[in-house]
């Protein structure tokens, strides 16, 4: 069943190619429909997902036997919130109203292909199969960012591609130090985890580590890794930076916790420390950057540098084996995955909100807009929910998260959770500031005609809302599931 | 001798149907002349036959202990067979006008021929006739258009180099053999024991820029770059790459029989392996010349081939990566080529501007074969990288691989310059294109580069343990 | 049920958002949620109630109504609902009067849940909650662009002591592994020190203590009902509230006392001054506000939890009193300046009423604020002479701005026409809370110690007849100073030089200070680490993609040009390469094949105008190769 969210948008990508061009806007509601398909999926697999089961509803097939390599998907307590995560994104990013130049078969194609490529690579449970999708989700995007961005959209796509290309065969040479210890040879990420076959301690290990730690590092991204971001942000089409910014980015984050946590944890709890440091720099240096941004898109870009952070924050500290409680530990892990869902999620709106405001002003610039909350109370108020939510407003998505990141990491490193709070009064400030330059104040003259946010923007952008508060205020349907997994993890 | 011929029957049907379609080109009139072709492709169907046939029953060293025909050399002749067919294919129309193209299928027999000698090579003796033979059919291949300055020049460099390759290759055959007493590997293996390091060392040093040469790898590769933007394109995707394959295997069969203890041999090939890859991905970086980039990429790829030598006998992948890197760069190249031989020889980057949407399916098939050059799994290209770094970790090469990833990374900036342009600017016209022949070709490349990496289960189980005698 | 004053309030915010349609409706249904929450606080109140709600995996929020909860749970709802019933008459938010009473009645919501929370988690809920929705509140006329700034600047600077509450919470959680107040008793005393610590900071930010104060200056910028529920029941009594409530555990850190004491004993001399020397109306309340918290602190450091709880009480009656009269006289008088206004004569029931509440914050008695303050005083004297002393300073000072802020406010003056007289609802308000100010001098009746007791859960301290002598004679000698002032018409300047006077009533530098050495470090910082992020990381990974693409440059030049045009003459080195080829060429293996011979043939007649003479330097590369490859294989074996 999982098999059909990879395949059928895969399938109906190539079909959507094939349509005949006096047809061609029959590629917008086809794409939708099938974008439809993995959100189906995932609600039957929540409904059947059992607490504590560890990797479930897996299938696999031979794929490369005499290589250790297989075709094999399943979920846990970790992938299953993030495959929700990015079927819903990606349904709204291409509900969301786009000019796709005139190509929209193309336009439409990527995304599915880019739908199902993502899925994968949460869905994979054999680390080849991981490594496929998670290149071709560079090339998708790539493609996405160079046809329909806009700006210097080509040298940031290719920048975007040989950034992240650099850090993917990091992390290739990584997959393969492990391969080469697992006895007999094999690529079964289930059975990589089970065994752990990397000796802690020794050179080897170490290599192995920093390889996959930057191939995730860069994907995150982390300080100072992350000059690819603001650049593919700016120029790339607002689905499309939703898409990055919602479903890429937690692919890093996924990676630390799923191969460098689980697959190396001797190695992982020697580096918690450090990588926890990165974090904290990544939460401070992010917030800081963003609050001297003049143009909108980079402002949400770098908050993601700084929103990521706090995952990886409360990643290493969930790896921290032997300090602190597990309960500590095993919340801060909690807390980083319900940051990823709710990155995703909010970050996803102020991406589309930042595409609705391009649409109707044409810049990015802050300083040119104010006082639009008289004009357009409908845009006002998502951002206005989207930002608050960002900036760990209780009640909101982000808070659940923030509030466990910072309680599990006050018992494993109190000094790293001390600094990084820091992070969340200059998002707050920012944040407030963004409200007030773009919203707030006088109302420039020339945006006397503005249109509020029309019925297609709602539609996307409405399911994210209330995602956001459902999550703040009703976080348990949640946190069940994710704590059935970091439990586990926090055992060590 | 009745049973050793028996044993090389694919070679036999290749020098064979070569000699036939000599005197078809020789005595039938003009217009017949395309037919050749045909027949060309016929008789490679028939060495391909035997060569599938013959993995059943696979003969082992043959010849009078000059031959290895192992599972390698079929698998190696069944590569360069396929290369050879789709070059054929890829020339049909872009000789059509030629009054002399009887000649050129003669010469890409011939050719294919001594690359698939080179393959099973396990005498200096017999490494020199197929080295020769493939490089002389390959300097008149090349230089085919006489009337093309560019040919023409590029064929005079390409000799060039190659006549003091070889020579090279011959010195130091003679010094090995003085050092053994014997030509073949055998007796190298057994008379190199105790042979004086340093003229063992300049022998070796000598022999290897003779494949070197073949390889198109470094200090032997210049003529690569100009071959690939001077040679009639398909003439070019054949030598390219049909000497490769004979030359990455007879390099690896050289190298397992020499002692490690008195030649340093695979830190040598791990420093050409490394210089090759930088050298050729740098050079491609700002090519305006498509062709010419495809060129230097071609060097930079026979980097990436020469980990697999740098791992042979210490990593049980060492040989299957090769055949792996072997099979997706010669298909990834075909199709590359093919895409160039179909827009009519367009060889300049701007002139790719836009034709992503003119001609969608062209500029697909070479996005795959660009992302496989790249290593983007699923593709071909992947897979080979894949067991390559793999195998050259398990050698302790680590810091190979290392640069190969990184080689890999600059890599996509050259595909790029082609790729993005194509994509993301405004279409442009339409481009001439030639038939639908050069379409077959291109599509085969394509979907083998693609199957080579997902339907990759066949290959891997058929490689898994393949065998490399050496007599 | 123990929800219901949560969920009441919040449910009628969003029916008041659902008839922004009906502004009329949506007045009465504000009052009608207020009266209905103070219904709903006074069932809860007495029924001992607890609920939790489920968040996941090791927590879930948990609230109760215990303790100093009881009185708190309803006085909340009492005090919003005048100033509701205030507001929804009043004319200051005509234009977007719903959006005010919604986030009026969320606000106070939030401050329900904050007041019934049994944990760290449900108290930073509503702790944050109460924040932003002062953030709507303050900027609520959006359109004028300093006001937005004036709410950021205050949701900032309470936000940073909200640090103060995720660090609280986490060391209970690290520790204890759950995050209830219960949950307290089992924290080791390393971790009980950082939640205490993290505790004080996020009452002093919230409660407006030295050196945080001045957030309730930028408070101001929001309408008049917005400052009176927020100076007294709502947010900024959040800090003292939650210090009242858990000192008992929090006093076994040994330096939680003093450290209390202090930071309030500091705050209510430099409040009570800014209060004095204040020129602005509302601003001069604000600086009183701070005041009296740093009195509540003082108590709850001296460890008489009920003395501050009723002085708390207190002063929310009094204080939103204070606030809606300044209003008032801000629509008749048209100004907040001190100097310019003495309405006493045009609007004498308002005199009254502001006058009651003046007398209030004096601590003039009978006024049960009067006996709150003075069981303050005796607990400071409790906990050490010099702390009693200057408590009674700060008692003093209270006396003097209370009626300075009365004579030159509301005291007599000209009979003006006034611009707006208050309508008939703002005046019920006014009185019902003057009511209820005077309604708490019950307290000086017998067992009045022992109702605050009960009431608060806390310890109370009657003062000693001496305390009480000191007391009133500093009420008194206060009263006669300002009087004298006022005779000789030196109440605005209060006789001290006008760069002290602004400095002082600009809270002693205080803004400045954070500007220099906070703010703009920060932006600063931020602006410089954007600019390195441009210029030297990016930059970094660009650099070493140029390094790569120089030496390739370099490459391609070397190979292709530069050795051609420059090394060999393009002449001379064809007919070399020529030469040299057909050499090779005899020596040449196999000349046999014709194509080659033709091909040199036509290339060396060609090649004069061409590139061939780069063949030599092929050779020369290759030879340099050869030498290479055997030093390599030499070396490394």
């Amino acid at each position: 069943m999982l098999t059909t969210a990879i395949f059928v948008p895969l399938i109906v990508a190539a079909v959507t190619l094939a349509i005949p061009a006096k047809h061609a806007h029959l590629a917008r509601p086809l794409a939708i429909v099938t974008s439809f398909v993995p959100l189906v999926v995932v609600g039957i697999t929540w409904a059947r997902f059992e607490i504590g089961d560890g990797l479930q509803l897996v299938e696999s097939a031979k794929w490369i036997p005499s290589l250790g390599i297989s075709y094999s998907v399943g979920v846990d307590g970790l992938s299953l919130p993030l495959v929700g995560l990015t079927a819903l994104l990606f349904t709204v990013s291409m509900v969301f109203p786009f000019d796709d130049l005139g190509k929209s078969r193309p336009y439409y194609a990527t995304f599915l292909f880019l739908e199902a490529i993502s899925l994968g690579v949460f869905l994979a449970l054999d680390l080849i199969l991981f490594f496929v999708f998670w290149d071709l989700s560079l090339v998708g995007m790539y493609f996405l960012i160079g046809v329909w961005g806009h700006g210097d959209s080509q040298r940031s796509a290719l920048k975007f591609f040989l950034y992240t290309l650099l850090g993917s065969l990091a992390l290739l040479l990584g997959i393969l130090g492990i391969y080469l210890y697992t006895e007999p040879r094999t690529f079964d990420m289930v059975e990589i985890i089970r065994t752990t076959p990397v000796p802690a301690g020794g050179v080897a290990a170490t290599l192995i580590f920093l390889a996959l730690g930057i191939g995730f590092a860069v994907k995150t991204p982390l300080v100072p890794f992350h000059t690819w971001l603001p650049p593919a942000h700016v120029d790339a089409p607002a689905p499309a930076s939703t898409i990055l910014a919602g479903v890429l980015l937690k692919m890093g984050t996924y990676g630390f916790i799923r191969i460098s946590l689980q697959m190396l944890p001797e190695t992982f709890q020697r580096f918690a420390l450090p990588l926890g440091i990165v974090a904290v720099v990544s939460i401070l240096y992010g917030a800081l950057v963003a609050m001297a941004q003049t143009n909108l898109k980079r402002v949400i870009a770098y908050t993601s540098v700084n929103h990521m952070g706090y995952v990886i924050l409360g990643i290493a500290a969930a790896g921290a084996i032997g300090s602190g409680s597990d309960a500590s530990r095993s919340i801060a892990m909690t807390g980083a995955v319900v940051e990823m869902v709710a990155h995703g999620l909010i970050t996803g709106a102020l991406f589309l909100v930042s595409g609705s405001i391009l649409a109707r002003g044409g810049t990015y610039e802050l300083d040119q807009y104010g006082g639009l909350a008289g004009r357009a109370p409908r845009l006002a108020g998502i951002t206005m929910l989207a930002a608050f939510a960002s900036l760990g407003l209780p009640g909101l998505a982000g808070f659940v998260a923030e509030f466990q990141i910072f309680a599990g990491t006050l018992g494993v490193y109190p000094w790293l959770a001390g600094i990084g709070l820091l992070g969340i009064v200059i998002t707050a400030a920012l944040f407030l500031r963004m409200i007030q330059q773009v919203f707030l104040g006088d109302l420039p003259v020339r945006w006397d005609d503005w249109r509020d946010l029309g019925r297609a923007e709602l539609f996307a952008l409405v399911p994210l809302a209330v995602l956001v508060i459902v999550i703040g205020v009703v976080p348990s349907w949640l946190i069940r599931v994710i704590d059935s997994f970091s439990q586990v993890v926090a055992r060590g | 001798m009745g049973r050793a011929a028996v044993d090389v029957l694919p070679v036999l049907i290749l020098a064979g149907g070569a000699i036939l379609l000599i005197f078809y080109v020789m005595f039938v009139p003009r217009a017949l002349q395309p037919w050749s072709a045909l027949g060309a492709t016929l008789v490679l169907a028939a060495a391909g036959f035997a060569s599938g046939w013959y993995l059943g029953r696979v003969p082992g060293i043959t010849f009078f202990g000059t031959f290895a025909a192992d599972r390698t050399w079929l698998w190696g002749t069944l590569i360069i067979i396929v290369v050879t067919a789709l070059a054929a294919a890829l020339s049909v129309e872009w000789f059509r006008t030629d009054a002399r193209q009887g000649e050129y299928y003669v010469l890409l027999l011939l050719s294919a021929l001594g690359a698939v000698l080179l393959a099973g090579a396990v005498d200096l003796m017999e490494l020199v006739v197929a080295m020769l033979l493939s490089s002389v059919t390959g300097y008149t291949l090349t230089a085919y258009h006489r009337k093309s300055r560019a040919a023409t020049e590029a064929g005079i460099k390409y000799y060039l180099i190659g006549a003091l390759a070889n020579g090279a290759m011959v010195y130091g055959i003679a010094l090995l053999f003085g050092l053994s007493g014997g030509t073949s590997f055998a007796d190298l293996e057994i008379g190199l024991v105790d042979a004086d390091s340093t003229a063992l060392i300049v022998g070796f040093g000598l022999v290897t820029i003779g494949i070197a040469f073949k390889l198109g790898a470094v200090p032997a590769h210049q003529w690569m770059p100009d071959v690939a933007q001077g040679a009639p394109a398909p003439a070019a995707a054949f030598v390219l790459v049909a000497g490769k394959v004979g030359a990455l295997i007879v390099l690896m069969r050289l190298a397992i029989v020499l002692p490690e203890s008195a030649v340093g041999w695979r830190p040598l090939v791990a420093v050409i392996a490394a210089a090759t890859m930088t050298l050729g991905n740098l050079a491609a970086l700002w090519q305006n010349d498509v062709r010419r980039m495809l060129g230097w990429s071609s060097v930079s790829q026979t980097g990436y081939g020469l980990l697999a030598v740098v791992a042979v006998g210490r990593s049980d992948l060492a040989v299957s990566s090769m055949l792996f890197f072997l099979a997706a760069y010669a298909m990834g190249n075909m199709a590359a080529f093919g895409v160039v031989v179909k827009l009519r020889g367009l060889t300049d980057r701007e002139s790719f501007r836009g034709l992503g949407s003119t001609h969608p399916w062209l500029m697909g098939a070479l996005v795959v074969s660009f992302l496989s050059f790249i290593g983007i799994p699923p593709l071909g290209g992947f897979a080979a990288k894949l067991l390559l770094m793999g195998a050259v970790i398990d050698a302790g090469y680590t810091w190979l691989a290392v640069l190969t990833v990184v080689n890999s990374a600059i890599s996509l900036f050259y595909y790029a310059r082609v790729m993005g342009p194509a994509y993301f600017d405004s279409a442009a016209e339409p481009r001439p294109v030639m038939g639908s022949l050069a379409s077959w070709a291109v599509g085969i490349a394509v979907v083998a580069v693609v199957a080579i990496g997902v339907v990759a289960q066949p290959l891997a189980s058929a490689w898994e343990g393949v065998t490399l005698l050496t007599g | 049920m123990v929800w219901l004053p949560v969920l009441v309030p919040f449910i009628g915010g969003a029916a008041v958002l659902g008839l922004h349609r009906r502004p009329i409706m949506a007045r009465t249904a504000a009052v009608v949620a207020m009266v209905a929450t103070v219904i709903a606080a006074a069932v809860v109140s007495g029924s001992e109630a607890t609920g939790t709600w489920t968040w996941g995996g090791d927590l879930d929020l948990a609230v109760s109504v215990t303790g100093f909860a009881r009185v708190m749970v309803i006085l909340v709802p009492v005090i919003a609902t005048m100033v509701l019933g205030f507001a929804a008459t009043n004319s200051e938010g005509d234009e977007a009067i719903v959006k005010l009473l919604v986030i009026l009645t969320w606000f106070v919501a939030a401050m329900e849940l904050l007041v019934i929370a049994a944990d760290f988690l449900t108290l930073l809920i509503g702790w944050e909650l109460v924040g932003a929705a002062s953030w709507g509140l303050i900027g609520h006329q959006w359109r004028d662009p300093a006001r937005p700034k004036s709410a950021r600047e205050a949701f900032v600077t309470t936000r940073f002591g909200d640090l103060g509450l995720y660090v609280a919470a986490g060391a209970v959680f690290a520790s204890a592994g759950g995050v209830r107040y219960a949950d307290l008793e089992s924290v080791s005393s390393g971790w009980l020190s950082l939640v205490a610590g993290g505790l004080v900071l996020a009452a002093a930010a919230k409660s407006a203590q030295v050196p945080f104060s001045p957030w309730l200056f930028s408070a101001m910028a929001g309408p008049t009902p917005v400052s009176a529920l927020l100076h007294s029941a709502t947010m900024v009594a959040a800090g003292a509230y939650i210090l009242i409530r858990l000192e008992p555990v929090l006093s076994t850190v040994a330096w939680f006392a003093p450290v209390v004491v202090g930071i309030g004993l500091v705050t209510a001399l430099a409040g009570g001054m800014v209060a004095l020397a204040q020129q602005d109306l509302k601003k001069a309340l604000a600086g009183s506000t701070s005041a009296q918290y740093g009195l509540m602190l003082v108590a709850v450091g001296a460890g008489f939890t009920a003395a501050a709880a009723g002085h708390l009480t207190a002063h929310a009656l009094f204080k939103s009193l204070l606030f809606l009269a300044a209003g008032v006289a801000l629509h008749a008088g048209g100004t907040l300046d001190l100097g310019k206004l003495r309405l006493g004569t045009a609007l004498p029931r308002i005199a009254v009423l502001f006058g009651v509440g003046a007398l209030a914050l004096g601590a003039v008695p009978p006024l049960g604020a009067a006996f709150t303050k003075e069981a303050v005083l005796a607990g400071a004297f409790d906990s050490g002479l010099w702390v009693g002393l200057g408590a009674a300073a700060a008692g003093l000072l209270s006396t003097l701005y209370a009626a300075r802020l009365h004579l030159l406010a509301y005291g007599p003056g000209d009979d003006v026409e006034v611009h707006a007289p208050p309508r008939r609802g703002e005046i019920v308000a006014l009185g019902a809370l003057a009511a209820m100010t005077v309604l708490l001098g019950l307290l000086w009746l017998p067992g009045g110690d022992g109702l605050i007791e009960r009431a608060a859960d806390g310890a109370i301290l009657a003062p000693t007849a001496a305390e009480t002598v000191l007391s009133w004679a500093l009420v008194a000698l206060g009263v006669i100073v300002v009087a004298v002032a006022w005779r000789r018409r030196r109440l605005v300047s209060m006789g001290v030089p006008p760069r002290l006077r602004a400095f002082i009533a600009g809270w002693w530098g205080i803004p400045t200070a954070a500007r220099v050495l906070v703010v703009e470090p920060v932006s600063r910082l931020a602006t410089w680490l954007f600019a390195a992020d441009r210029t030297i990381l990016a930059r970094l990974a660009d650099s070493v993609a140029g390094l790569g693409a120089l030496v390739s440059r370099l490459l391609k030049q070397w190979v292709d040009r530069l050795i051609d045009a420059v090394v060999w003459g393009v002449g001379t080195g064809t007919i070399r390469g020529a030469e040299i080829s057909r050499q090779v060429a005899d020596r040449g293996v196999d000349a046999g094949v014709e194509g080659v011979a033709t091909g040199i043939g036509v290339a060396g007649t060609q090649s004069r105008r061409t590139q061939s003479g780069m063949s030599y330097h092929y050779y020369t590369v290759m030879m340099i190769g050869v030498v290479v490859a055997i030093a390599v294989a030499a070396v490394w074996r």
